[in-house]
């Protein structure tokens, strides 16, 4: 081997070398670079996900709340739609029991009071009284009505009944000779207004040891 | 001396070779990095959806046992107030005839 051979290989292997050396640092940067690409993006996605992530949470949450609320509702529903059923009940009994004691004579006093009364609200004058086809032959025959009516309103009174019968549970339905001014006594209008007046009464008679409990929460 | 320049421009062709290649693994492996990268985010996504579809399951599960105790204790509270309104049911009808007659000025 020559002398200049021998240098040409030195050469030869220090291109090479320098070569296979740029190229192992290139790939480790590479591979460097790569790991960091890689963590930035998880770091990246997990903020990035960490709202999205949050209100599918909440929304998990949230739709618990729902179930339970509606499930609150429902039961409200349900206590109120039993109270409601049994006060019509109520209600509807109390129609009844009128129905019956419409040939009493308290009836009779009752619905002598209610002209009366019912006329001086319209102020006396000449008052017309419509009524059941029963009740006319009653209130025909009852005395001292304009009377009592004059003698509080100040003014002369007359009372005269309606020519058409109604049809309705009792009670009776008063208005003042030019028609513009109307008392309604009629028995199932009374029946709504003690309702209305009435309501709590009415609950705490029936239900005198809900009324604490009544709301389905726990 | 022209035995040395072959040997060394032979030895530049290889060196040559020798980056090109490297250089094709550097991109090649940037490329890898950058479609895992892309993915992760989905990878990441996928995992928080299973948790969280397990938790909506499990609040839902709960929410559900309660809504059924809420609604057991609401149909006890009708039977009993059925029975209640039964009892005094009497009570209230006489109330409610008095309240009537009021309206005449007489109470019963």
């Amino acid at each position: 081997m020559s002398a200049s051979s021998t240098a040409a290989d030195v050469i030869q292997k220090t291109i090479v070398d320098e070569a296979k050396a740029e190229a192992k640092r290139m790939i480790a940067e590479a591979e460097v670079s790569a790991r960091q690409l890689t963590e930035e993006a998880t770091e990246n996605a997990k903020t990035n996900l960490t709202g999205w992530a949050d209100r599918r949470r909440q929304m998990a949450q949230a739709s618990g709340d729902r179930i339970i609320g509606k499930a609150r509702n429902d039961a409200h529903m349900k206590i109120l739609t039993a109270k409601a059923r049994i006060i019509n009940d109520a209600i509807e009994q109390a129609r009844k029991r009128f129905e019956k004691e419409r040939g009493t004579a308290q009836y009779k006093v009752f619905l002598k009071n209610l002209i009366i009364s019912a006329s001086i609200q319209i102020g006396g004058g000449d008052v017309v009284v419509s009524a059941r086809k029963e009740d006319q032959a009653i209130i025909s025959k009852i005395t001292g009505l304009a009377t009592a009516i004059s003698k509080v309103a100040g003014e002369s009174a007359k009372v005269s009944i309606g020519k058409k019968p109604l049809e309705m549970i009792g009670g009776v339905f008063i208005q003042n000779k030019e028609g513009n001014i109307t008392v309604d006594y009629r028995v199932e209008t009374l029946l709504a207004q003690v309702e209305q007046q009435k309501r709590n009464e009415i609950a705490k008679t029936l239900f005198p040891k809900i009324e604490k409990t009544e709301t389905g929460k726990e | 001396m022209s035995e040395v320049l072959e040997g060394v421009e032979k030895a530049e062709a290889e060196a040559v070779q020798i980056r090109e290649k490297a250089q094709s693994q550097v991109e090649e492996i940037q490329r890898d990095a950058e479609r895992k990268a892309r993915g992760i985010e989905q990878i990441v996504r996928t995992q928080l959806t299973k948790e969280i579809e397990a938790l909506q399951k499990s609040v839902e599960s709960k929410a559900k046992n309660k809504s059924q105790r809420i609604l057991l204790k609401a149909d006890e509270e009708a039977v009993s107030l059925e029975e209640q309104g039964t009892k005094n049911i009497k009570k209230t009808v006489d109330i409610i005839i008095k309240g009537v007659y009021a309206f005449g000025g007489g109470g019963k």
